[in-house]
C-alpha cells in the first residue's frame, strides 16, 4: 500500500514539475530597452567584427599563396 | 525566485515530462544520505559543462595545443593555457547561470530581449562560425583516421552515423551519457603525453613561473596563442551549454550543480590541454620545425620520439575530438535554430515533433562533413586559422551574454555580482585586444619583426 502511494505521489510530482518545465520553456519575455551607449557598444563590436573578418581574409590568402 | 520561474502555466510536452522524470530521479538520489548517492547525485548533474569543455577540446584546439608544444616547448604557454581556462570557466559560469535560471536557450534570449535585428546578427556569427568549425571537425575525423589507412568516405560517413546514433533515443539524458563517454576519450592524450617521458619537476616549474616567450612576439606567435585562446572560449559554446542545461531541466535549485559540472569540464579540458602541449614537446626539445605540421605529420615526426603506439594515440586522439565537437556543435546550431524559428528545440522531442530540429543537427554535420570530401579543396590550412577566427567573433557574443546576465528581470537573484562583470568585462576586453593585436600583425608585420 505505501509502494502504491509513493507511485502516486511520484506521479502527481512528475506532472506538477512537468507543468513547471512547460511554462518556463514557453515563457515569453518583452523585448528590453537598448541604451544609447549599449547600442553603440553593439555597433562597435560589429563593426570590429566586420573588420576583423577582412583581415581574416587577407591573412588566409597570404596562407594559401 | 527568477522571471521564469514565476510563468504562467501551460500545458506540458512529452519534453517536460522527460525533464520531470529526470529530475525526480535526482531527488530520489538526493534523499538518500549515503556518500555513494552524493557521488550518483553529482554523476546526474554533471552534462552540459563537461561536455562543452572537452568539446571544445576540439581537432583544431588539440591541432593548436600540439602546434604550441612543438614549437614553444611548456614553458610560456603552460600557465597560458591555463589562464585561457580559467576565461573559459569565467563565460561558461555565467551561461550555465542563465541556462538554469531562466530554462531557455541563448538565441532565444537575444531575440526576446534584443530583438530580431541584434539577434539577427548573433545568429549570422554564430552559423557562419560553427559551419567553419564543423568543417575543421571533420577534417580532424579524416586525418586522425587516414593515419590508420581508413578512406575520407568511411570516417566521415561513419562519424555522421554516430551522430544519429546518439540522437536516435530522442531521449536527453541518453544523448549526454552517450556523449560524455565519448568526450572522456579526450584523456587519450595522457597515455601520449607520458610516453613522451615529461619532466615532472620541469612541468611543475613551467606552471609556477610563466616563463617569457621563446623568440619573442612574432605574427606567428600571436596567431597561435590567439588559436589557444580560441580553444577555450568560441560562440558555440554560449549557445549549446544554454541550450544543454535547459533541455537537462536544470533549475536554480541546481545552480551549485551545474557551477560544479562547469568547474569540472574545465579541469579536466585543462588537464588534456596540457598533455597536448607535453606530448609535442619533443619536437621542440629536438629541434623539429613544426609551423605547418597537420594530424598525419605530427603523428609521424612523433612516432621515432613516443614510438608507434603513442603515434597511433594521437591519431586517435584527433580523430576523437573531432567527433565530440561534431556532435556538440551540430547540436548547438539546432538548438539556436529551434529557439529563433519557435519549433521544438530538445533532445528530448520525438521525431515527429521535433523533425526540423533533428534535421538541422543532422544537415548541418552532413554538409560540413561533405565539403571535406571534394578532392583537392586546401581545407587543412585553415584548421588553426577557425580557432582565430572564434576568437574574433566573441566580443559581440559576450556583450550579449554580460547583458543578460545582468538583468534583473530574467535573472532574479541570480544576476551577475560585480566580480562577475569585473571579470565578464576584463575577458572581453581582453579578446578584443587580442584582436587587433591579431590584427597589427596582419596589417604591420614589419612592428613584429
Amino acid at each position: 500500500m505505501a509502494t502504491i502511494n509513493t507511485l502516486l505521489n511520484d506521479e502527481q510530482t512528475v506532472h506538477q514539475d512537468a507543468a513547471f518545465y512547460a511554462a518556463r520553456r514557453t515563457m515569453a519575455w518583452q523585448r528590453s530597452t537598448i541604451s544609447p551607449r549599449l547600442r553603440l557598444l553593439l555597433w562597435s563590436l560589429r563593426l570590429y567584427v566586420v573588420l576583423m573578418l577582412v583581415v581574416v581574409a587577407i591573412a588566409l590568402a597570404r596562407l594559401l599563396q | 525566485m527568477t522571471g521564469a520561474d514565476k510563468a504562467a502555466p501551460t500545458t506540458p510536452s512529452h519534453e517536460d515530462f522527460d525533464r520531470a522524470a529526470d529530475r525526480q530521479t535526482i531527488l530520489r538520489a538526493r534523499g538518500h544520505t549515503s556518500r555513494w548517492f552524493g557521488a550518483r547525485v553529482l554523476l546526474l548533474l554533471v552534462g552540459p559543462g563537461v561536455i562543452t569543455f572537452l568539446g571544445e577540446n576540439d581537432a583544431p584546439s588539440m591541432l593548436s595545443y600540439a602546434a604550441t608544444g612543438a614549437q614553444f616547448g611548456i614553458g610560456f604557454f603552460l600557465p597560458f593555457i591555463l589562464f585561457t581556462f580559467a576565461i573559459g570557466f569565467v563565460v561558461q559560469e555565467m551561461v550555465a547561470r542563465i541556462g538554469a535560471a531562466t530554462g531557455q536557450g541563448h538565441a532565444e534570449l537575444i531575440f526576446a530581449r534584443f530583438g530580431r535585428f541584434w539577434g539577427g546578427f548573433a545568429m549570422l556569427d554564430l552559423s557562419a562560425g560553427n559551419f567553419l568549425t564543423l568543417v575543421t571537425e571533420f577534417i580532424g575525423i579524416r586525418a586522425g583516421l587516414g593515419y590508420f589507412g581508413v578512406p575520407p568516405a568511411v570516417a566521415v560517413g561513419g562519424s555522421i552515423l554516430v551522430i544519429g546514433l546518439a540522437i536516435s533515443t530522442s531521449r536527453y539524458r541518453t544523448w549526454e551519457r552517450f556523449a560524455m563517454a565519448l568526450a572522456l576519450g579526450n584523456a587519450i592524450f595522457l597515455p601520449v603525453a607520458l610516453l613522451a617521458h615529461p619532466d615532472a619537476a620541469a612541468i611543475g616549474h613551467a606552471m609556477l613561473t610563466w616563463s617569457p616567450l621563446p623568440g619573442g612576439l612574432k605574427p606567428g606567435t600571436i596567431t597561435l596563442m590567439i588559436a589557444d585562446i580560441g580553444a577555450t572560449v568560441t560562440p558555440w559554446m554560449l549557445f549549446f551549454q544554454q541550450g544543454a542545461v535547459a533541455d537537462k531541466g536544470l533549475t536554480s535549485t541546481e545552480l551549485s550543480g551545474a557551477r560544479i559540472d562547469t568547474l569540472i569540464g574545465t579541469l579536466l579540458a585543462a588537464t588534456f590541454a596540457i598533455a597536448a602541449v607535453v606530448a609535442t614537446a619533443p619536437l621542440f626539445a629536438h629541434g623539429i620545425s613544426a609551423a605547418n605540421f597537420q594530424t598525419a605529420q605530427f603523428a609521424e615526426a612523433l612516432q621515432p620520439l613516443i614510438g608507434r603506439l603513442g603515434a597511433s594515440l594521437f591519431a586517435i586522439g584527433i580523430f576523437e575530438a573531432g567527433l565530440v565537437a561534431a556532435i556538440a556543435i551540430s547540436t548547438s546550431s539546432a538548438y539556436a535554430f529551434g529557439e529563433v524559428t519557435g519549433t521544438a528545440h530538445s533532445l528530448n522531442a520525438p521525431l515527429r515533433d521535433g523533425w526540423r530540429f533533428y534535421a538541422v543537427l543532422l544537415g548541418s554535420a552532413c554538409a560540413a562533413g561533405g565539403l571535406t570530401l571534394i578532392p583537392g579543396a586546401p581545407l587543412e590550412d585553415i584548421v588553426i586559422l577557425v580557432n582565430v577566427v572564434a576568437t574574433l567573433a566573441m566580443p559581440p557574443a559576450l556583450l550579449f551574454l554580460i547583458v543578460i546576465a545582468n538583468d534583473a528581470e530574467i535573472m532574479g537573484e541570480h544576476r551577475n555580482g560585480r566580480l562577475g562583470n569585473i571579470a565578464g568585462i576584463g575577458v572581453t576586453l581582453f579578446l578584443v585586444a587580442s584582436g587587433l593585436t591579431f590584427a597589427a600583425t596582419v596589417l604591420v608585420p614589419h612592428l613584429f619583426a
